[in-house]
């Protein structure tokens, strides 16, 4: 009867662990998605169109500066220069403290290898996308 | 990791286990307790569904239908079944005989596409090692093979020896060691 | 993708889901509900996600806490309520009593008279005349109980047996 009990326990003190390893060591990539999960996960939603699935990968920041229509109108140009996106993977780049930089690598229907980089950065634990490619979008 | 997620996420998760409760509930334990392969299908895609919901990948709403015409499906093929036998022999198939009196079936192998391997394999699982006693062998629908041993290869019940259970025997079979067709789970047409 | 990280993630929620189901002390298939099966189901499910970092470690501790919170919760509130226990479980539904089938029993599980033949001949069961019982139990299974005549000798009956066998003799 006491078993919930435990369970709530167990998840406490789990969340607890998490929350020390990640704040406390600082890590950035095991118990968190690293940098490239981001840019994978990112790059995923947009190449299925959906976008509101698609913005909670972006910072803060960077999602109030995008307005609704941007990450259609993003892959829509990366559609029509190199087709439907049919894979995405991807690549780690490189990490000092609470920022990185990040690749996701496209599979497209008339392109191999398309390759895409991100900055992201730190915060709360989580990486987001800080900035697509050189471009300020 | 932020506090907000992880609230969001155990409300997803109560929510969704509530939801599949009923669901569950409603369909029914023939659903899920002596299921086939396709039943464990289903079980497997309800859980599929139910874990994007949870993580937020997919809407609640959208889950929901998903969930309920799955189990919609599963609830009026498994009446189909219970009403109408051509339905059931559409939905689950037929069971095929594979042995009969000790004889192998060589066309009732060949359409399950096993081999005598291992329908031996499968027969000692039933604790027959001797293929003379099995009165017949049936692959069943749901895939699993069963066996019925010949009258003489059958443990001794209480009903063969002296006594009051041979007469209560007696009274209930009325006299009739052969079971009619409709209580013989043996019989042809019980196979159709 | 760091193949340490994706170890240690695996590792992290194997432990994890290892002391949760001890918890919860759930054993066979058998002996749970249709629905503890789903439940494991869905709880398996939310792993890959993690394995593969689409979901951070933290967010299935917490969705598969709380499946495994309210499951417990459900079958404490069983446990004390039977009317609610039989309402979430069911009751185990006879669908052959006396050597006849019973429609009622066979309506309400969704069960055909073919349904009723297969799961027999699983049991070895040739003759339907031979059960007092079959019941579909609460966990989905059945239990096949025979008539007296109907069961194996015992070793309480080696007497008879033997009285059987000289008379067989003669």
């Amino acid at each position: 009867m006491k078993a919930p009990l435990w369970v709530a326990l167990m998840v406490a003190s789990s969340l607890l662990f998490l929350y020390g390893v990640v704040f406390g060591l600082g890590d950035r990539q095991v118990m968190v998605a690293p940098p490239e999960a981001v840019t994978e996960g990112f790059m995923r939603s947009l190449a299925a169109h959906r976008y509101p699935q698609a913005l909670p990968f972006l910072s803060d920041d960077l999602q109030k500066r995008t307005p609704p229509g941007d990450l259609k109108a993003f892959t829509r140009r990366i559609e029509e220069e190199h087709g439907p996106i049919e894979d995405v993977s991807g690549e780690p780049g490189w990490m000092k403290g609470d920022r990185a930089g990040a690749y996701a690598v496209l599979q497209t229907q008339r392109a191999n290898d398309v390759k895409l980089d991100f900055q992201l950065e730190r915060s709360e634990g989580a990486w987001s996308i800080s900035r697509i490619g050189g471009r300020n979008k | 990791m932020e506090l907000q997620e992880l609230l969001l996420t155990a409300a997803r998760g109560l929510g969704v286990y509530l939801f599949m409760l009923v669901v569950i509930r409603l369909l029914g334990k023939r659903e899920v307790g002596n299921f086939s392969a396709f039943d464990l299908l289903v079980a497997l895609m309800l859980g599929e569904v139910v874990d994007e919901v949870i993580y937020g990948d997919v809407g609640p709403a959208q889950g929901a239908v998903a969930v309920l015409v799955i189990a919609l499906a599963q609830y009026v093929s498994g009446w189909l079944s219970h009403l109408d036998h051509g339905m059931e022999s559409l939905l689950e198939g037929k069971p095929t005989v594979v042995v009969r009196n000790g004889e192998i079936q060589k066309d009732g192998l060949r359409k399950e596409r096993m081999s005598p391997h291992d329908l031996m394999a499968q027969l000692r699982l039933q604790s027959v090692d001797d293929l003379r006693e099995v009165e017949l062998a049936v692959i069943e629908t749901n895939g699993q093979v069963s066996a019925v041993k010949e009258d003489w290869a059958e443990p001794v019940q209480k009903g063969d020896l002296k006594g009051p259970e041979a007469e209560q025997k007696r009274r209930d079979t009325g006299g009739q060691e052969t079971p009619p067709p409709d209580k013989q789970t043996t019989a042809e047409k019980q196979l159709k | 993708m760091s193949l340490t990280a994706i170890a240690l993630r695996v590792l992290f929620t194997y432990l994890f889901m290892l002391v949760l189901l001890r918890l919860s002390g759930k054993r066979t298939v058998a002996q749970g509900t249709p629905f503890d099966f789903v439940v494991a189901l869905i709880l398996g499910d939310m792993l890959d996600d993690v394995y593969w970092a689409e979901v951070p470690v933290s967010q299935f501790v917490v969705g598969a806490g709380v499946v495994m919170l309210a499951h417990l919760s459900v079958s404490c509130i069983g446990f004390v309520s039977p009317a609610f226990s039989r309402w979430v479980a069911g009751v185990p539904c006879e669908i052959v009593r006396e050597g006849e089938l019973c429609p009622d029993g066979m309506r309400q599980e969704r069960v055909s008279p073919h349904d009723v033949m297969m799961e027999l001949r699983q049991d070895s069961i040739d003759d339907m005349r031979e059960i007092r019982s079959l019941t579909i139990e609460t966990s989905g299974l059945p239990g096949v109980l025979f008539r007296e005549w109907a069961k194996k000798a015992q070793k309480r009956d080696l007497d008879r047996v033997r009285a059987a066998q000289e008379e067989a003799q003669e």
